[in-house]
Parts: C-alpha cells; structure tokens; sequence
C-alpha cells in the first residue's frame, strides 16, 4: 500500500499555497508538523476531495485517485478540522449515516458502531443529540466517525483539538493502536501528540516539505543545538541574544535558559533536545505567534 | 450601524432580492397603470378627459344601432361605449359631488327623524350623526372634473405592501437569526445591556432599510404613474377621486398623498418590528417565517370579518388606508361612535412599539447562542440502517421538519374545507333538483318532462298574475328561474354530450373554485419553501460538505435529495390540492367521468373525446406540474445558498407573489 504526492500544486489566485509536493507515504503514521499557513489543510483538503489541485496528482499504489475516484474514497476515513456533523442527529444515527455514506451494510454497520463508541466513550451518550456535546465528546465522535469502516487510509485533521490532556493521551494511543497497518496522516500543531507514535515527521512550511524524517533521526540532527543556561535575573535579557529561547524557568534564585544554538554559549551545559525543539529550529519563533 | 448595514448588505443574493423587489414592484405597478379595464385602459379615460364635449353624443350614437358609432379611443363599439360610460360616470361623480353629499346628509337626517337607528343616544344614532355632521362640514367643498387616474392606482395599489413586506421581512430576519445560528453573539456582546445596545442598532438598520425601500418604491410608483397616467391635479379635494367620493375628511388629493406615504411607512415600521420580534422569539429563519404567516393568516381572517374592530387589529387590513377614509363608519367603543383612522393609526403604532420592545426583551433574554438540544418533531426512534436514501428522507421529514410542515397543510386544508358545507340557496336547490331528472343522456322522456313542467310554470305565472298577493304561488314560482336554466342547458346539448349537474363544476373551475386553488397551491408552495429552503445550506452549515466530498458521495446525496424533493412535492400537491377534489364530490355528489366535458360551463370549446375524468385529471397534473416547478425553484435557489436566509426569501418571493397577484386578480 502507498500513497505518493508528485509534483502537486496548489495556487489561490496568485498565490501559491503548495509549491511541488512530493511525498511518499506507507503503512505508519505521518505526523504533518507546520505553522498556520503551510498548506497543511489545503494538502488534506486536495486528499479527501474537497480541493482541487492546480498540478500535479496523488496515486494510490500507483494508480491516479481521482480515476479511481469512489473506490478511492471508501477506503479514505477522514476527521476534519471543523466540527461536520448533523446536530439533530444522535451520536448513533450520525455513525450509521456515516456507514451508510461508506457503503456498509446494516450488520457491519452494527458490529462496528458499538465498538467505535466504546473506543471513544461514547457508548453513554450514543441516543442524545450530538448538538448537546461538549467540544471533545465532539471531536471523539469526529474521530470514530473516521475509524467506523476500517479505512486503509486515515487524514486526521487536528484530531487532538479541544480535548483533556487524559482524553488526548487516549485518543493519541488509540490512534497509535488503530494505524498499524494503516496509512496515517495526522495533521497538528502540537508536536507531542505524535512525538511517541509518529513513524515519520512531514514538516511543512510555505507549500514546500523541508523535511520527511523520523523522530529519532530528527532528535539526532540536533545534537549539539540545544543548551541550558543558568544566569541571575538581570542577565536575562542579555543571555536572550545568544540564541533562539526554547523555554525560559526559575531555578532558585536564577533563571535557566533553554537556547537553540549551533554554537555553545559560555557557561552552558548541553540539554537533551525535543521535538519541540525541531519545530523551533525549522520555524522559528515567528511559528509559535 | 456600520457592520450591521455590512451583515446585511454583504450576502449578494439578499442585494439581489431587495434590488429584484423594486424592480418587480416597479414593472407591477406599469402593468396595473396599464391594464385592460374591459375593452379600454385608464390612459384612454383620461384622454376622454380632454373631450368632454362630444361624450353625450358619442353616447348617443353608439347606443343607436342604425348610426355609425363613432370610434374615436378603441376599435370596438362595445368597448368604446364601456369606456365612454365610464368617463361620463366619472365626470358626472365630481361635478355632482354637492348633490351627493347633500343626499347622504339628507338621507341621515331622514333616518334620524324617522328613528330608524332606535333612541338618539344608541352608538348608531349617534354615529350617524357624527357623519352627518362630517359631511355637512364638507358644503362647499367642490372637485372639479380633473382626471386623477394616476393617483387613483397609486392609492389603491397592493403591490408596494408586498414588495414592502418582503424586504423588510428579508433585512429582519438577517440581522436576527445569522448571528445567533453562528453564535457571534457571545463574541460580540455578552451582557444584556450590551445586547440591548446591539438591539437598537439592528433596529435602526433597519428602520433605515424600511425608509430607503418605502422610498424608492414610492418615487419609482409616483414616476410610473406620472409617465402612464400624469400626476392629475393635488391641489383639488380628495373627494374628485374616483373611489373617494364618501370619504368625510377636508383632504387635498396632495393632503391625502401626503399622508397615504406617511402611513405605509408606519405599517412598514410595525411590520418590521413584528418581523423581528419573530427572528428573535425563534432564532431560526424557517420557524421565523412559519410564526408570521400564522399571524398573517389570523390578521387576514380579522380583516376578512364583518367586525370593524376585527379588522382595526389586522396588519394586513391595516394596509388599507383607503378602506379607512372612503366612508363615514365609527367604531363603537362602549356606546360611543370614534373615529376608524385615528384608532387604527393608535393600533399600529402600538403594534409596531410592542413588537420592538418584545424583540428587544427577547433579544437580550434569550440565550445568546441557540439551544444545545435542538427541537424535533417527537417521532419514535427508527430502526437503524445504512440506507442513504432513507437517510435524506430523515433529514428532510426530520431535520428540516418536512413532515411537521405537511401535518400543518393537513390541519390547515381539512381546516378549510370540512366545515364547508354546500351551496345553500333555493336557487341552487331548484337547480339540483331540476339537474338530478335531467342528468345523463336527452331522452324523449325528458323532453316529455321539460314541456310538461315548463306548461305548469307557465300556469303558476298566469295564476300568480291574477293573485300576486298569494305567497304560496310566489314561493311555488321560486323554481322557474332555476327551471329556465335547467331547461336551456339541456336544449344546448350538442350530439353526444350528457347533462351535467354544474353545481359540483362550478364549485371547482369557477371563479371561487380557481381562487381556492390558488389558495391551496399558495400553502402547498409555502410549505416546500419551508422545506426545502435549508435542505443543501444545512450540509454547508453544518461543515458535512466535507465528510460528503471526501466519502465521494456527493452525488449520489445529491442524487436522493432531488428524489425526496420530488416526493415532497407530491405529498404537498396531494395533501394541499386534494381536498377541495374531495370536498366538492362529498359535497356535490360524484362528477360523470364517462360524459363528455365540454357540456362543462365554461368549456363548450373543448374537443368532444375529451371526458370529465381527463379533464379533472388534467386539472389534477396541472396542479401537480406546478407544484414540482416550484419545488424545482425553491432547490435551485437552495443549492448555492450558504445559508437559508436568502433562499427562503428568494423562493418565497418568486413562488408566493405570482399566486398572491393571481388570486387578487380573480377575486
């Protein structure tokens, strides 16, 4: 199973939102890191059909999905940004709408539905009125609507959003769990939703894949990059000018400094370095504004 | 204001509709100017107008059949003699405008003296005295024979009501329900003062929008009626219009004018805080509009009632400025006769307050964002399944409340048409009577039977004239009239045609039988309006757009959408149109399938295969074509629209006023 982007182009107008992706993707999770205006929802949006690209194309083990069109789409599960559902509908009435809408008949629908709730604990609230949830009983509906009929390809647009830090460590081992021998595209700004269950990072900035790499091998290009520095309050600013600020903590009576830097600053021990760490590096700190 | 006007003025289809209401308004109001009147048009009034001097004679002459009638406006002598007759009725109206009223002052003091209307101090007596008084007031009040056409239209005209009431009820129904389907609310202002300021700048957005469109449909009405008929003479008492010739008040013609704009602009104002107490009382468009037509429709049965006081609290009725001022008629307030316009002015201007300060108080009371469990017809759970046809039947009976809105037409039509009863005059029984011997094929029994009754009539009438104060004949000779018809009917039957009893006919292709179905086809068309209006924004509203594209369904969704549209709209046509079918038959008896229909009043120009059953069937698929028409409309202003705002509106507009023209027209 393989799923690669050649050459594809987006442009608005004049400008250009993807400028020539080429990505190649198997079996595993795909963690697609970049800041606000990357292209990361318009590469999801030109994947589940809901854009069109301007150049370009995606091929499903080799053949175009837009000539295979629906048999591409029944094995596509797709958990959008935005909150897509019928707020009249009840969180069981949307998953079998959902079945229906990928082509499961009423016994698989049936087998596969109660399941999917209690993936997600939602088996409580499975007759109320979705319109009634909270954001995150929301977002988890979002995501077994994805999972109900067992895609070979998953596009999770930001499926963490509005969740506990309880019901994301949940949902991120769920994922982890369901994607083995699926094609995962987890789309996200928070970087330790995939640091552990990511097979590969996609980062993407300004149309343009600057690097498709794994974690570890991420984390070990940064070797040497990352220091801590521990200096008095008043030098803050000064220690500020040394190197990109990863993170700034008290320490006693001093303050500890975590700066991104090729070169070592006088007085620094070298920290281990995160994947936090990678985003800065590749986006700067205008990223995290 | 300024981001008020921009919610408004941002969404192209509602510029559109407001710029398509003045347009409409504007081609309705030429066509009115310009209508055929029976064989002549208003314009051609006003040229005899300009030549009175040869009316009497051309009269005359017309009248004579051995003379040239003499055509100087039409090509038709009947229709040059109608016209003519018209002008000199005109004419002869406002010159002898002092001897009509000093007839009504003389006619009330008559009663008066004679005590017709029971003791001085009963509410009639004294109302007639009241308007006695007004029009004695009136001496020396003399119109002269001005042609006044032009304003005469203006000021009778229901066109700018409609195009008036759509336009506001477009600008209220924006600004109340957008921001509260999309929660911006609680962004914007969360405490009730902050929403009650909020509130006021709605309202005079739209305060603004009414005056800006009651404006431009004023100037663009005057202009037409300036251009077609000319502007007639404002400085002459308002008692030389045609029409006007009763009303009791010392008016100018520009006075009344004056004062007409005035009043539209109030009834517009009220409106518009009617419509937005509704947008805020419901917060959805759909449940918004359905609230109002069920206040439309009470208002009209007020004002189709006799009761003067009924009809002082319809909105609709309101509209009616004319009906107000075009006689000397009191409303009785415990005995005491007071004046109709004063009260009805004081009723709509409470009318517009209280609407205001309601859609204030709910505005700012109401939760700022809609409910969270949204209200559903309570129907049982149904079975799972992964039909996806089913599916888009659920969320049009359900989620779009198709099936509540059927039930509703259900209500309203058997509403409507159960306690009707039949036709209840001795006339009619004499003729169903006489129609029950003769119906089905002429035979020489029947022949038999015409001449024998038609002897015995004859003799009733020759006995009557020897004793008419005997009331058994005269009630006895209650039946030749009915006899007579009858009679003529059954001799005018062509070779293979059968009589028919026209009773049941009548009661469905006659005049009042076209305005019920109108009627019905106007509620059927409003509920698919209702329906089908958020059927494809709710998939953008809701952001299932996307699960639909990239599950590549999007068209077979599509696809079944437009079959339950099309079961819809026979369910509507069946559950709206059938049963004034059926109450005619249960009323009237069956209809004679098998005969022929051009023994049908009305269609003698019908080919002679053609029966009764593919007459009534095409009438039937008639009604059911026009029903899927608009059921087509209304989804093709509902696809493109983001929300259902301006495709309720738009398939409102297109659907409802031809329907509302039409009826008025045969009414």
């Amino acid at each position: 199973m393989e799923l690669c982007f050649e050459g594809l182009v987006k442009n608005y107008g004049r400008k250009q939102a993807l400028k020539g992706i080429d990505l190649t993707l198997t079996p595993g999770i795909y963690g697609l890191l970049g800041p606000n205006g990357a292209g990361k929802s318009t590469l999801m949006n030109i994947l589940t059909g809901n854009l069109e690209q301007t150049r370009g194309r995606i091929t499903f083990d080799g053949r175009d999905i837009r000539a295979l069109g629906p048999a591409f789409r029944g094995r596509l599960g797709y958990c959008p940004q935005q909150p897509a559902f019928y707020p009249t509908f009840t969180a069981d009435e949307f998953l079998f709408y959902m079945a229906s809408l990928h082509g499961m008949d009423r016994k698989a629908a049936k087998a596969r539905i109660p399941w999917a709730l209690g993936l997600l604990s939602l088996a409580r609230v499975r007759h109320e009125p979705i319109g009634g949830f909270s954001g995150g009983m929301k977002q988890r509906l979002l995501i077994a609507a994805a999972l109900i009929h067992d895609p070979d390809i998953l596009v999770l647009d930001e499926p963490t959003a509005g969740l506990d830090p309880e019901q994301r460590i949940a949902v991120r081992n769920l994922i982890g769990r369901v994607a083995l021998d699926k094609i995962v595209i987890l789309s996200t700004h928070v970087v330790p939703d995939v640091e552990f269950i990511a097979k590969e990072l996609i980062l993407l900035d300004r149309g343009q894949v600057l690097c498709q790499q794994t974690p570890e091998a991420l984390l070990k290009a940064m070797a040497g990059q990352v220091w801590s520095l521990t200096v008095d309050e008043d030098q803050v600013e000064a220690a500020q000018s040394l190197g990109q600020v990863c993170g700034i903590a008290r320490a006693g009576d001093q303050v500890a400094i975590r700066l991104l830097t090729p070169t070592p600053p006088k007085g620094a021990v070298e920290a281990a370095s995160t994947l936090d760490d990678v985003y800065l590096r590749f986006f700067g700190p205008e990223a995290g504004l | 204001m300024r981001y008020e006007w921009k919610k408004l003025l941002a969404q192209v289809q509602i510029c559109l509709l407001l710029l398509g209401v003045l347009v409409g308004n504007g081609i309705w109001f030429f066509l009115r100017c310009t209508q055929d009147l029976g064989g002549y048009t208003m314009a051609q009034i006003r040229q005899v107008y300009a030549a009175p001097d040869t009316l009497e004679a051309d009269i005359a002459l017309l009248e004579d059949p051995t003379a040239a009638p003499p055509l100087r406006y039409t090509q038709r002598p009947w229709a040059e003699l109608a016209l003519l007759t018209v002008a000199r009725d005109r004419i002869a109206a406002a010159r002898d405008y002092d001897a009509f009223r000093q007839g009504l002052v003389d006619d009330a003091a008559l009663k008066e003296r004679l005590g017709l209307l029971g003791p001085a101090d009963s509410f009639e007596a004294r109302s007639l005295k009241r308007g006695q008084a007004a029009y004695e007031a009136l001496a020396g009040v003399t119109p002269e024979p001005v042609f006044q056409g032009g304003m005469e239209v203006l000021l009778t005209d229901r066109g700018m009501d409609l195009a008036l009431g759509v336009a506001v009820l477009a600008g209220a129904l924006v600004l109340t329900t957008l921001e509260r389907r999309s929660g911006g609310m609680v962004l914007s202002r969360p405490t009730r003062r902050g929403r009650a300021a909020l509130f006021r700048r709605k309202w005079a957005v739209l305060a603004c929008l009414t005056g800006a469109v009651w404006a431009a449909l004023l100037l663009t009405d005057l202009a037409v009626a300036a251009g077609t008929l000319g502007l007639g003479a404002w400085t002459q008492p308002i008692q030389g219009v045609y029409g006007f010739e009763a009303c009791p008040a010392p008016l100018s013609v520009g006075g009344y004018v004056a004062i007409y704009a005035l009043w539209k602009l109030l009834w517009a104002l009220s409106w518009a805080g009617i419509c937005l107490a509704a947008g805020c009382a419901t917060g959805s468009p759909i449940l918004a509009v359905l609230a109002l037509a069920a206040m439309l429709g009470g208002a009209w049965w007020a004002g189709e009632s006799g009761n003067l006081w009924l009809r002082v609290f319809s909105l609709t009725r309101l509209a009616r400025l004319e009906e107000l001022v075009q006689s000397a008629a009191y409303l009785n307030w415990m005995g005491t006769p007071i004046s109709r316009p004063w009260t009805a002015l004081a009723v709509l201007a409470g009318m517009g307050i209280l609407s205001t300060l309601t859609g204030l108080g709910l505005f700012c009371f109401l939760p700022a964002v809609p409910r969270k469990f949204r209200w559903s017809l309570p129907l049982p759970r149904a079975p799972r399944h992964t039909n996806l046809f089913l599916w888009e039947g659920r969320k049009l009976f359900r989620t779009q409340r198709a099936a509540l809105l059927l039930f509703l037409l259900a209500l309203a039509q058997v509403a409507s048409y159960v306690p009707r009863g039949a036709e209840n005059t001795e006339y009619g029984y004499f003729y169903r009577m006489y129609s029950q011997i003769l119906a089905g094929d002429p035979s020489p029994e029947k022949d038999a039977y015409l001449t024998a009754e038609a002897a015995r009539l004859e003799e009733l009438t020759s006995a009557f004239a020897a004793a008419p104060w005997d009331t058994e004949l005269y009630g006895q000779l209650a039946a030749e009239q009915p006899f007579r018809e009858a009679q003529e009917q059954y001799r005018a039957l062509k070779p293979g045609q059968r009589y028919l009893d026209q009773t049941l006919y009548r009661a469905y292709f006659g005049q009042e039988g076209l305005r019920d179905g109108l009627w019905d086809l106007g509620k059927a068309f409003f509920v698919l309006s209702l329906a089908l209006a958020g059927l494809y924004p709710a998939e953008r509203e809701s952001a299932m757009t996307l699960q639909l594209t990239a599950s590549g369904q999007t068209r077979r969704v599509r696809r079944y959408k437009t079959l339950w549209t099309g079961i819809l709209a026979l369910l509507t046509w069946a559950v709206g149109t059938l049963p004034r079918l059926l109450w005619a038959v249960w009323t009237y008896g069956p209809p004679d399938l098998p005969a022929q229909a051009g023994a049908i009043e009305g269609f003698a120009w019908l080919p002679d295969f053609v029966s009764v059953l593919a007459l009534l069937l095409s009438a039937q698929l008639a009604g059911l074509a026009l029903t899927v028409l608009a059921a087509w409309i209304v989804t093709a202003f509902s696809r493109p629209a983001p929300t259902p705002v301006p495709a309720l509106l738009l398939a409102l507009t297109v659907t409802e006023l031809p329907i509302l023209l039409l009826a008025w027209g045969i009414g």
